[in-house]
């Protein structure tokens, strides 16, 4: 048990003028990176971390805490203002912050965006702060059978994000999840679809593929949409009123228990290694959607599924640490590079890290806190700059985009194979758009696909083959009820808007 | 012709669902010696359900299905700058490929302000390629 001078200590160190220094560049650079289309807070964590060698344990790790928060503000911006993600985690915001901002409220929804961020990631961290070590064991305790039954959930909970057709919406899952089983299979080691390319033994790799199907193909699809009369990329004038270019208390106040619930689902999400926020927020919305009274606003630009969306991505940032300072597991590739940034200074994290690095650790937890407060007034300003960047043509932010597009997918996945695989995804992604087909579904099953099929196989050699033994794990069996819920509902709605006047859509 | 038009999609699916069931699963997944789930399972699943959705797509039909066919035509030409561009990229380098790419892009969405082309297809790549290629020592292929 620490005593209560080791914790003062650390969260005092929180607030040393180089901590403090640190935690603003990371969430500046961080919020600025992810702002730009296909260029992700992952690359500012990568380049920096050989960079924190040079500097105190908690002076590096409180840059890479700023630069993991700072992400999920600025990739929400060119998805609320262009309709394409600055990062994945963000992918979902683009369904209710665009159409928002096509109706001359993007200011609303920016700040919206920001808010919820802010407080979806400030309750992961008190609950990581708070309870991280029993958490940690309890998400010790899911094992491959209640993964394989959250996982299902999660697929149940994305089929409510079907849109126009169910069908097409199908369709867009089993080609995620079947491209996301290329390369090596998890229960034999054996290259499978590969066509002898070497390359692809690790599978495709995800950057090019979340770029080139999200944000690629809708710069090109907006391109070619583009008259001869010059115009900015969104008119954010659009509105006349002025309501609807500000955040008032009492709207913000109104999306509480959709912000707390999105919290919740993201810090469970978040403590299970390797789901990632693309399922937290997905549940988180639809979760949203089901329990609003009026749901027929979302998907039509509709706060609540900004609010929904943000605070759930966001969330899953700080509940990534629980597993990685309990046990020493990394629950993303952001938490692992954390991970990175801890052992290059001969640190283990693990269950003994809050008796050997008491300190270090508060003053982590310290850094996490303030950098929530740098992330939020950051926020409130970099939205600003980008709504002037944002008047600019839009062949300009357009051309400007597609050469960002590039860089990022060079600089993580490198080479003629990533631009490769960006184009073929371009391609996919323009061909899908057009014809209706919903990326979210396609890129949320890329992104579970191999983890489904690893969940499947471990499941299956647990329960000896034999289905029925599921019986042996209570929780799972309880997932997987609440996913037959989920889907029978949703089919029960579906049906039912169908045969209703005046089809329903996401 | 419109039916083909409306359902080029499903039928195009069907048609990749049917040749990776038929011949690319076959050919390019190997098979496990022993072990609760094959290497073939889940692609073969993931195929039927593609294959299956693709055939109960084309009876069904909602006005969103064809596309606007000049969009279709420009998306292809911006696609194809693009590709053009990806090549050039591999052969010259970012930093003479990405002011073509612009300048290609802008000129093709109308932009005839020598203002606004000069920051799109000089300023932009210049500062992207100092930041990434200079500063933080990422070479841009």
């Amino acid at each position: 048990m620490l005593d209560l001078s080791t914790i003062l200590l650390g969260l005092g160190d929180a607030f040393h003028p180089m901590v403090l220094l640190a935690i603003v560049v990371g969430v500046a650079l961080s919020q600025f990176v992810g702002a730009l289309p296909g260029v992700g807070p992952v690359m500012v964590m990568a380049i920096a971390i050989p960079y924190t060698l040079t500097f105190e344990p908690l002076v590096g790790i409180a840059f890479l805490v700023g630069a993991m928060k700072g992400g999920s503000i600025g990739g929400a911006i060119p998805a609320i203002i262009l309709n394409t993600p600055g990062t994945p985690d963000t992918a979902m915001t683009t369904l209710d912050g665009h159409p928002m901002a096509k109706k001359g409220q993007a200011k609303k929804a920016l700040k919206m965006a920001t808010y919820s961020s802010v407080t979806g990631d400030a309750v992961s961290d008190i609950v990581l702060i708070t309870v991280a070590a029993p958490l940690a064991l309890f998400a010790l305790r899911m094992g491959p059978v209640e993964i394989f039954a959250l996982m299902i959930l999660a697929f149940a909970v994305i089929s409510s994000l079907s849109g126009r057709s169910l069908t097409k919406a199908l369709m867009a899952a089993a080609l995620g999840v079947f491209l996301s089983l290329i390369g090596t299979d998890p229960d034999f080691g054996l290259p499978r679809l590969v066509f002898g390319n070497y390359n692809l033994f690790d599978g495709l790799p995800q950057v090019p593929v979340a770029i080139g199907v999200l944000v690629l193909s809708e710069v090109i699809l907006r391109l070619a949409s583009v008259g001869r009369t010059s115009r900015a990329v969104i008119d954010m004038d659009a509105s006349s009123n002025p309501a609807d270019h500000g955040l008032t208390f009492t709207e913000y106040w109104a999306c509480r228990f959709v912000m707390l619930r999105g919290a919740l689902f993201g810090t469970m999400v978040g403590a299970l290694p390797g789901i990632g926020s693309t399922a937290a927020a997905s549940m988180s919305y639809i979760s949203a959607k089901a329990s609003a009274k009026d749901s027929s606003g979302f998907g039509h630009g509709d706060i609540r599924g900004v609010a929904a969306v943000e605070s759930a991505n966001s969330a899953v940032a700080g509940a990534n640490l629980i597993p990685l300072l309990a046990l020493g597991i990394p629950g993303s590739v952001t938490a692992a590079l954390v991970l990175s940034a801890f052992m290059v200074h001969g640190i283990q994290p693990g269950p003994l890290i809050f008796e050997g690095q008491g300190r270090l650790i508060y003053g982590l937890f310290g850094a996490m806190l303030v950098a929530n407060a740098v992330n939020l007034t950051l926020g409130l300003i970099g939205w600003r700059v980008w709504v002037l960047v944002a008047r600019a043509p839009e062949t300009v932010i357009f051309a400007s985009a597609i050469i960002l597009c590039i860089v990022g997918s060079t600089v993580i996945s490198g080479g003629a194979f990533g631009l490769a695989v960006l184009m073929a995804f371009t391609v996919l992604g323009v061909f899908m758009k057009l014809y209706d087909y919903p990326v979210i579904v396609f890129i949320i099953a890329f992104f579970l696909g191999a983890r489904l099929e690893r969940s499947l196989g471990q499941t299956m050699s647990l329960l000896s083959g034999d289905v029925t033994n599921i019986t042996q794990f209570p929780v799972a069996v309880g997932l997987l009820a609440i996913a037959l819920t989920v889907l029978v509902t949703f089919l029960y709605r579906n049906w039912t808007e169908r045969k209703g006047p005046g089809t329903a859509e996401v | 012709m419109t039916w083909l038009i409306k359902r080029g999609s499903a039928l195009l699916v069907l048609a990749v669902a049917a040749i990776t069931i038929i011949w690319i699963i076959p050919a390019q997944v190997p098979t496990g010696m022993d072990g609760s789930v094959q290497p073939g399972t889940m692609p073969m699943i993931m195929a039927w359900l593609l294959g299956l959705g693709a055939f109960f797509a084309l009876f069904e039909g909602t006005s969103k299905d064809a596309p606007d066919i000049v969009l279709l035509k420009r998306s292809a030409l911006f696609l194809a700058v693009l590709g053009l561009s990806l090549v050039l990229t591999l052969h010259v380098g970012f930093k003479w490929a990405a002011p073509v790419l612009s300048l290609s892009v802008m000129l093709l969405s109308y932009e005839r302000r020598l203002a606004w082309m000069a920051v799109g297809a000089g300023l932009i790549p210049l500062m992207i390629w100092l930041l990434f290629d200079v500063f933080l020592g990422r070479p841009l292929v």
